[in-house]
């Protein structure tokens, strides 16, 4: 359910640092062009000029051309944008509920799962994963047949077996080694009700769950049905097992929500954002690996 | 060192099969080569195994045990492997309940369960001699959790009866060698002989005259102490292994099973 | 153990998965700055705590190599990008920088020899390709895409696409958000409270 989230903090695996120079220094020139066409820059009369530029810009560090600032063009005229945008009528209350959530993380979540990673060491935890991944294999192979997924709903099918058979019930995960590669569908029934058409609706950010939309609700609601622990016992040990199984995700992944957080200069419309795109995609993309050249569907310049 | 931890699995396999009793129809052996990776990988395998041997007391009686069984090992040392397993087993013993005199008659003649778990734990060493050749040595022992029971009922002379049959505390050991030859395309071919003692307890309910097995509380002990083995292990695609062998000692026993090493 | 059929299966795979990549200067420009990235990372002379002012200021010399800020910026404000006077712009470009910097360069700092696949590119224009990687930790695998344009001769990146979320409009919905809310002097006022502040 967070790994959305998790995506969104990864940014910073990829981004080869980042830049700019510490605001009261002003660094060596560097190698691109920025130093010759930096002096005209100051010299250029400009006649509204709002105020000043902060003392900590100085001339060496703005990049590119001039021309690089000029006004653009609508981006979004002329052509179709698939916008990943959804309605937050219900803002107040959802920042609200976010605060909670965050709170949640920090007060009660985090610490407890800091604790229980360090009782337990990463691999048991991951196998934990592991289990429980095996386990929601009726919730990915029902949504890919309700897609008509077939080649997906087999892979599952295929990743179950040989996950429970020869992966000690799930706990080690060979089906995703190189040598096997059967590939996890990610696939839900709110992503199903997305695929034949089921508009995302607004946004909702409900407690301890998170982000969603009425759709999605509904979705996580029949998923629900689908995951076997319901059927082993009363409620209380459903709830009990999906609070656990939150805990040893959320060991491993201390430190990116954190850095989420950092990064973001909203993070309530960062989280929801991320929200948005990663349904939207994973709806496009059926469950499966995008197909190249894809991806311009969300923007095309 | 590395004597220090066979002697140390040796012994806690005997103390656990001597303390708690119970174990029978070892399953294959399997190749004399773990097919775990050496030192430190795991293997996980699934597999199926039908035994046949003969078992007496004063009697000798044919017994057959169909079992699935699912198996985990860890390779150690180089050439060394630990391995366990847990299964369902059934047990059939003919002609448990054939009346020896006429003036008894029984429902039918063989003593029928099945579904009870067992497990097996092993251990083997593997000395590589050549390139494609070498040699093996394994202990494996297994145990039942639970005992075998099957009722009969009959008329015996003239008045009906109804007995129940346990077979408890099933347990084997089987300590061998093998020789493994590597031939073209990764298969392991392997043959070699064995030594098992197998024992299960007779309990009967009741004392029913033409039914030797219900004179009281006996031992059923294997026949023949020593037997050979065969197999081939071959691998399959994507990491997996085939492994078909087979079993003869008093009478043919084989299986064979899919194995996975990470 | 040799198994000659399944090298021919092999040889016909990696043929089948180097076929489309025809691995041009887009990927090449893409890989060779994330080598010169890993390699500052690896460097074992820079290790330890003194060193990272230095390691800092090498991977700063990369990003501008490999990024280009002002088309990063230009599309993480959209139309808002208008609405801001020149010098602000110039501003925004920087700080923006600034706050990514602080964000991530802890995280980076702390790479350990993850495994980073080179997947496929694709171009979408003569002077647009998108490249697909994947990064392989140790409990899972990450699918990073990189969005390049061709400006003044080189292939930069405007664009980073995690696990399907982009950058750019992650943060251009936020920026929309607070600009519907706030002029543009506001904005570089929360932006540089977010640099100075954490």
């Amino acid at each position: 359910m967070k790994s959305y989230l998790f995506a969104v903090t990864l940014f910073c695996v990829v981004l080869a640092a980042g830049c700019a120079h510490k605001p009261s220094v002003v660094s060596d020139p560097t190698p691109s062009a920025a130093a010759p066409p930096a002096q005209q820059v100051m010299v250029a009369p400009k006649t509204e000029q709002s105020p000043a530029l902060s003392p900590e810009v100085s001339a060496k560090t703005v990049s590119g051309n001039l021309d690089d600032y000029q006004d653009i063009e609508d981006p979004d005229k002329g052509r179709e944008v698939e916008k990943a945008t959804i309605a937050d009528p219900l803002e107040p209350f959802n920042r609200a509920m976010y605060h909670f959530n965050d709170k949640l993380y920090f007060w009660v979540l985090k610490p407890v799962a800091q604790g229980y990673s360090k009782a337990v060491p990463e691999k048991a935890r991951v196998g934990v994963s592991n289990f429980y991944t095996n386990l929601s294999f009726p919730i990915r192979f029902v949504n890919s047949l309700l897609q008509a997924n077939f080649a997906g709903a087999a892979s599952e099918l295929g990743r179950f077996v040989i996950n429970t058979v020869w992966g000690i019930g799930g706990l080690l995960d060979p089906a995703s080694s190189k040598e096997i590669n059967l590939s996890k569908q990610t696939v839900d029934f709110g992503q199903t009700l997305g695929v034949y058409g089921v508009g995302q609706g607004f946004y909702i950010h409900w407690p301890i769950l998170g982000p969603s939309s009425p759709r999605d609700t509904l979705g996580t609601v029949g998923d629900v049905f689908l995951y076997p622990s319901i059927y082993f016992g009363p409620w209380y040990v459903w709830a009990g097992s999906r609070v656990y199984e939150r805990v040893n995700d959320t060991s491993l992944q201390i430190g990116d929500y954190e850095s989420m957080k950092e990064a973001a200069i909203d993070p309530y419309v960062a989280v929801r954002d991320a929200y948005v795109q990663y349904r939207l995609k994973m709806i496009k993309h059926k469950g499966g690996p995008p197909p190249a050249g894809v991806s311009g569907l969300l923007e095309k310049d | 060192m590395h004597t220090k931890t066979l002697k140390a699995i040796v012994i806690s396999i005997v103390i656990m099969l001597t303390i708690q009793g119970t174990a029978a129809a070892s399953g294959p052996f399997g190749p004399p080569q773990p097919v775990s990776r050496p030192a430190g990988g795991l293997h996980t395998g699934f597999g199926y195994w039908l035994q046949e041997d003969k078992l007496k007391n004063n009697e000798e009686y044919i017994s057959r045990q169909q079992q699935i069984y699912s198996e985990l090992g860890y390779g150690f040392q180089k050439n060394w492997d630990l391995y366990a397993r847990i299964g369902l087993s059934g047990l059939k013993l003919f002609d448990a309940f054939s009346p020896t005199t006429t003036a008894t008659t029984t429902s039918k003649n063989d003593f029928s369960e099945n579904w009870k778990f067992f497990s097996t734990l092993g251990v083997k060493g593997f000395y590589p001699v050549r390139p494609a050749f070498g040699i093996g040595a394994f202990i494996q022992g297994t145990y039942y959790f639970s005992d075998f029971t099957d009722n009969v009922t009959g008329i015996q002379s003239g008045a009906p009866f109804m007995a129940e049959l346990g077979l408890k505390n099933l347990w084997d050991v089987n300590v061998g060698i093998g020789f493994q030859a590597t031939i073209p395309w990764g298969i392991n071919l392997y043959i070699g002989p064995y030594l098992y003692y197998a024992e299960a307890k007779v309990s009967p309910s009741a004392n029913i005259t033409g039914l030797a097995l219900t004179s009281g509380e006996t031992i059923l002990r294997n026949n023949t102490v020593f037997g050979g083995f065969a197999g081939i292990d071959a691998p399959l695609s994507r990491g997996f292994r085939l492994q078909i062998e087979g079993k003869y000692a008093d009478r043919l026993s084989g299986g064979a099973a899919v194995t996975y090493a990470y | 153990m040799r198994r000659p059929f399944n090298a021919l299966l092999t040889i016909l795979m990696i043929l089948l998965f180097t076929l489309p990549a025809y691995a041009g200067v887009p990927m090449n420009t893409v890989q060779a700055n994330v080598n010169k990235v890993l390699d500052v990372l690896r460097d074992p002379k820079l290790k330890g705590e003194s060193a990272k002012e230095i390691k800092k200021k090498k991977l700063r010399a990369i990003y501008e190599q490999m990024f280009d800020d002002v088309e990063l910026g230009k599309r993480t404000l959209a139309r808002n990008w208008n609405r801001l006077t020149v010098p602000q712009r110039q501003e925004f470009v920087i700080l923006f920088r600034q706050v990514l910097e602080k964000a991530y360069i802890d995280k980076i700092l702390a790479y350990t020899n993850e495994k980073i696949v080179y997947e496929r590119e694709s171009m979408v224009s003569g002077t647009q390709a998108e490249i697909q990687t994947k990064i392989v930790t140790s409990s899972k695998e990450i699918p990073i895409t990189y969005k390049v344009i061709l400006k003044g001769g080189s292939w930069k990146v405007y664009d980073v696409i995690v696990e399907n979320v982009s950058l750019v409009l992650n943060y251009r919905t936020q920026f929309n958000d607070i600009l519907a809310k706030n002029n543009p002097e506001q904005l570089l006022e929360i932006l540089r409270k977010k640099v100075k502040g954490q």
